[in-house]
């Protein structure tokens, strides 16, 4: 498992400076599978197709609070995540 | 029409089934975990959907576990072909449909042995020490069914599953004809792969079927392709399900499955098996009470035998006797060998094959007695 690599995805939207951070998922079904777990632990996540460093065809999860205990809970979980991913497209 | 073929496919399905496969086919038929558009997310969420609710159904803890295939046998094909190497040897046993025989008859072509196990009908400790007796040092994998899909005649799999595993040995089960009869819970299994038809018991859509994985161990993959997720590698995805979803998935009848799985569970598994194996039982007696009728099992006790009777009558071929039932009376049976060379030539039957019997949770006791009635009258 590779370490995860935080990006910062500014968002503007009607002047309101939204800051999200997304983690790179294996596959559309591990993304959707993290999403549900953090849910269930009160953590809002949504599944996104997203670019990444490895090019294009990849899924990830974006969450707007508590990053690190989401992190965490994957860790527990064993769910894999791939970890990085750039913001260029998003 | 009185349909009692449903050991082929069940009919009619659920409304609940046809409704799900409309839906997605009508409002949502986008490809499923390949664009990023809404149409697309919604496509992979209903998807997504399917396989938690299939993983729950057997007791899987992770949705990733299923993986969809288009029928029983596909998923069969994945787990022999992929797992076994040349040199080693496979287990089967004598009730195996051709979805398992046909593999590995084509995998002895190569240097991989295999070995036909006998069953012995209501001596699970019989079937056991048959299996016992014929692991070699070599045998890598026991593929078994619950049940025959000819005689009803049920395996004692758990029990085998566990045997094999003290000697190392990975277990399959052919689920197709056990699927939403018998409880099966995969959290406390020896079973390490489980293959399921998704159009029979589990009352979805033909081309639907799956193969559950409950171990660490995965197969070779049958077929590459494009799974929409890593496209820049060349080589095949080692996760699953993708490393073995390659292509368009048929996405209305996954849908239809989970519906099929929201079905069987709104009327219970076990009130299911036993509304059938009634209809079965009663269908045993009233047979046995006509002259000619050949049976060839024991009284299909409850919880011994999946609802499935095969019969004959004297004086008719069994294919002739199956389209004499279609044409003059509108039943449907299903006659012939059933795609079970192996069962047939266990009970002698292989010459001339059965009439095969199975009911569905639709079935009524009235349509069991017009088949006892048409059967009279052709004595």
């Amino acid at each position: 498992m590779y370490h995860p690599v935080v990006f910062f995805h500014i968002m503007n939207r009607k002047e309101v400076i939204t800051i999200e951070k997304t983690i790179q998922m294996n596959s559309v079904t591990q993304a959707m599978r993290a999403r549900d777990l953090l849910k269930a632990k009160g953590i809002k996540a949504k599944v996104k197709r997203i670019p990444s460093d490895k090019g294009p065809c990849s899924y990830g999860i974006i969450i707007s609070d508590n990053f690190e205990k989401a992190l965490e809970i994957l860790n527990k979980n064993k769910i894999n995540y791939v970890g990085r991913a750039v913001g260029k497209g998003l | 029409m009185i349909y009692l073929d449903n050991g082929a496919t069940t009919f009619p399905k659920p409304q609940n089934v046809l409704r799900a496969c409309d839906n997605a086919q009508r409002y949502y038929s986008a490809n499923p975990g390949r664009g990023g558009h809404k149409l697309a997310m919604k496509a992979s969420e209903i998807v997504y959907h399917s396989r938690s609710n299939i993983a729950s159904f057997f007791g899987l803890d992770d949705p990733s576990k299923v993986v969809f295939t288009i029928n029983c046998t596909t998923a069969l094909n994945t787990v022999i072909k992929g797992i076994v190497k040349p040199s080693e040897h496979i287990l089967i046993s004598s009730y195996e449909h051709n979805a398992v025989l046909r593999p590995v008859e084509k995998l002895s072509k190569i240097g991989i042995s295999y070995s036909v196990v006998p069953i012995y009908e209501n001596d699970d400790e019989k079937t056991l020490n048959s299996f016992r007796e014929n692991i070699r040092q070599n045998t890598r994998l026991v593929v078994c069914t619950i049940a025959s899909n000819v005689f009803g005649i049920k395996l004692p799999v758990e029990r085998i599953c566990a045997l094999c595993h003290q000697y190392g040995i990975i277990t399959c089960v052919d689920a197709a004809q056990g699927a939403g009869l018998f409880d099966i819970d995969l959290s406390d299994s020896s079973i390490d792969f489980l293959c399921l038809a998704g159009h029979k018991g589990l009352y979805g859509p033909m081309g639907t079927g799956a193969m559950l994985v409950n171990c660490n161990f995965l197969p070779d993959s049958l077929i590459e392709g494009g799974t929409g997720s890593n496209s820049s590698q060349y080589s095949q995805p080692e996760i699953i399900p993708d490393k073995f979803e390659s292509g368009t998935p048929n996405f209305s009848g996954i849908a239809g499955l989970s519906a099929g799985v929201d079905f069987v569970r709104s009327r219970g598994v076990y009130n299911i098996y036993q509304k059938e194996i009634k209809l079965v039982q009663r269908l045993y007696e009233q047979l046995n009470d006509i002259k000619g009728v050949r049976l060839y099992t024991e009284y299909p006790e409850e919880g011994g035998y999946a609802p499935v009777l095969s019969f004959n009558l004297e004086g008719y071929n069994s294919e002739a006797l199956s389209e004499i039932l279609s044409s003059k009376y509108n039943i449907a049976t299903r006659a012939g060998l059933h795609c079970a060379p192996l069962a047939h030539k266990s009970k002698g039957t292989i010459e001339f094959g059965t009439v095969r019997v199975v009911p569905s949770v639709f079935t009524t006791q009235n349509d069991i007695n017009r088949l006892v009635s048409s059967l009279k009258n052709l004595k």
